[in-house]
């Protein structure tokens, strides 16, 4: 693979708690995506699978260590800067979808867009064009409240690569799902990768979606290696 | 469209119906604290400056706003009016100084009725009598009253006094002067008949001065004393006329009336302080309720500053509204109590018989104004707390 590194993490350290009783979650995790991989990070629940996407999404700054996404370091950016960094590069998926209640899942998937200043129209085109990529153009006009599990995920998907984002970084984005569902939204996440040639670092318990990946890694007591 | 998306956030954030119940009663509530305390103190400064401006108005109405007198309480004449007329040509702002002359007297209407009255005498071309008075000697315009003056009395021999001027006038008209002791004792007439009647030819009680409107009685009466002082002390002479705003000789019920305002203005305001501590509260549980949508929107690329934004426009919204019901309840309010259900006063206690609310514009857009400023501020605290929280922990929230 001769394809651009799209994400570069090197001896992150994160901890939790004051000094003098600090829960070590990260211990110099190194990881390195290119584009158009997608990578799995599995582990036991509260190994700092979570700590690990935030940290590399610039949300959690880490005690040490450094990011690069595309070449640019978050960290190094003032808040404005490195909230546009996140908004033009990186889309998030949560476990449970955090999609804002007050808004329908049409305008769940232009927040985005309009964070990043587009005009409503365009942001509404592209809302519409990935609803109905995701299959749910039908609940376009629905509150979260109002459509099952796997419609809010795929909503959540949709919203996380509305900005054509070069990594998507999903926490456990099957974990909330029942067995039917989750297949159908790895298989969503799959044919997103490949269509457009998008890297996701997938966070996950869910064998199924470890092993379609092209990589996976696994972290424990905050040491991340490669392989199973 | 960043600034139109931040403040659909708040507002949704605020009103939206997927807010818990809780946040949802706690949001109308402070609402309700801001807008009852708002119109509180509207209502308050609307009634309050409504009784002080009924009684400035009718003691302005029946005395010219400049007084001007002879210290020791000396009688003037037509030579100190000339006077005067003469010096206040060069303040601008007088409009005009006639002679007033003042004076008890026993007045009597139909048979068997009789009762003290002040006459005063003016450049008014009519009699014109209070309506109270009016009713008591049971008289109205047209009929005839009789004015007895001790001006010319005697004592007889036997000791008994001799009221030797009894005038007969026909009432042009009755008037309602707006203040009730005027309205029960007050008689006015042309000059030349009150000096018939007191026996007083070319002399004056006191003298008016009427002022241009725009203009300040009290900075004229101030120019106008100067002027006199000038003209009399700095000829030689002893201090002969001097010059007072005719309000001035009510400062006191002025002074007191304002202290009163102060003083409840001061607790009412602390019903609008209940309420802003209650706005906060229900600031604090929308920032809550909304911390990890306010990290989801940090992950997608809001910046520090929009989060900022987001909680202080919360703020305004809600004190915002609280503060435009408030104004509007109060309109409604004085409009309805003015209109619907006047408050009535004893006259012979208050002078005047009814507590008129009259809409307070200035006072009104201040507090709107003060409060919205505060609400403001109320939301610095959940608007830094917002600012300084790391998108993680706002996503970990629960």
């Amino acid at each position: 693979m001769n394809k651009e590194l799209v994400l570069s993490a090197v001896d992150i350290h994160c901890s939790y708690g004051s000094a003098d009783a600090s829960i070590q979650v990260l211990r110099g995790a190194e990881i390195e995506i290119k584009a158009g991989e997608v990578v799995a990070v599995t582990g036991p629940s509260g190994s700092g699978k979570s700590t690990l996407l935030h940290a590399l999404g610039f949300l959690e700054r880490p005690d040490r260590g450094k990011i690069l996404i595309c070449g640019e370091d978050g960290w190094a950016l003032g808040g404005r800067k490195r909230a546009a960094l996140r908004n033009r590069k990186i889309g998030f998926v949560f476990q449970f979808h955090h999609l804002l209640e007050e808004f329908t899942l049409k305008e769940n998937v232009m927040m985005p867009s309009l964070i990043a200043g587009e005009s409503k129209e365009d942001a509404a085109k592209k809302a519409d064009e990935l609803l109905d990529r995701v299959g749910i153009i039908h609940r376009a006009s629905h509150f979260p409240s109002r459509v099952s599990g796997g419609e809010r995920q795929r909503a959540a998907i949709a919203r996380a690569i509305v900005m054509k984002p070069d990594i998507v970084l999903a926490d456990e984005p099957t974990g909330n799902l029942d067995s039917g569902t989750s297949t159908e939204v790895e298989k969503l996440i799959m044919e997103l990768a490949e269509d457009g040639n998008r890297s996701f670092l997938l966070a996950t318990h869910s064998n199924d979606l470890a092993s379609a990946v092209h990589r996976r890694f696994f972290l424990n007591s905050g040491i991340l290696t490669e392989g199973d | 469209m960043k600034q139109k998306l931040i403040w659909a956030l708040a507002r949704r954030h605020v009103w939206s119906d997927a807010n818990s119940t809780v946040v949802r009663i706690v949001s109308i509530l402070s609402v309700a604290g801001v807008a009852i305390g708002v119109a509180a103190l509207v209502i308050l400064q609307a009634f309050m400056g409504g009784f002080t401006e009924a009684i400035a108005s009718g003691l302005s109405t029946m005395n010219p706003p400049l007084h001007i007198y002879a210290p020791g309480g000396g009688n003037l004449n037509d030579f100190d009016l000339g006077v005067v007329q003469e010096i206040a040509e060069d303040i601008p702002g007088i409009t005009r100084v006639e002679g007033i002359l003042e004076k008890a007297a026993v007045v009597s209407g139909a048979a068997g009725t009789v009762s003290g009255a002040i006459v005063r005498g003016t450049n008014e071309a009519e009699l014109i009598i209070g309506i109270d008075l009016a009713r008591e000697l049971d008289i109205g315009a047209g009929d005839e009253i009789r004015i007895a003056s001790t001006a010319g009395a005697e004592i007889s021999g036997m000791g008994r006094v001799l009221v030797d001027t009894i005038a007969t006038l026909v009432v042009d008209s009755v008037g309602d002067f707006g203040i009730e002791e005027y309205n029960n004792s007050l008689v006015i007439l042309p000059l030349h008949i009150s000096r018939n009647i007191f026996r007083a030819q070319g002399e004056l009680s006191s003298l008016g001065g009427y002022v241009e409107r725009g203009f300040d009685p009290v900075v004229l009466s101030s120019m106008l004393d100067s002027a006199l002082n000038e003209e009399y002390v700095g000829g030689g002479w002893p201090v002969y006329m001097s010059c007072i705003p005719y309000l001035a000789f009510h400062g006191n019920l002025f002074k007191a009336l304002g202290l009163e305002r102060i003083a409840m203005t001061i607790v009412l305001a602390l019903i609008t302080v209940v309420a802003l501590l209650n706005l906060s509260s229900a600031l604090t549980m929308i920032a809550l309720e909304h911390r990890r949508d306010v990290g989801v929107m940090r992950a997608m690329g809001l910046a520090p500053s929009g989060v900022f934004s987001i909680s202080i426009i919360r703020g305004f919204l809600l004190g915002g509204s609280g503060a435009l019901v408030g104004l509007a309840f109060s309109w409604i309010s004085i409009f309805v109590v003015n209109r619907y259900f006047p408050i009535r006063l004893d006259g012979t206690v208050y002078w005047i018989d009814v507590l008129p609310g009259v809409f307070p514009v200035g006072t009104a857009l201040v507090v709107t104004l003060a409060t919205v400023l505060v609400c403001l501020i109320v939301s610095l605290f959940p608007a830094f707390s917002a600012l300084y929280r790391s998108p993680s922990e706002a996503l970990r929230y629960e």
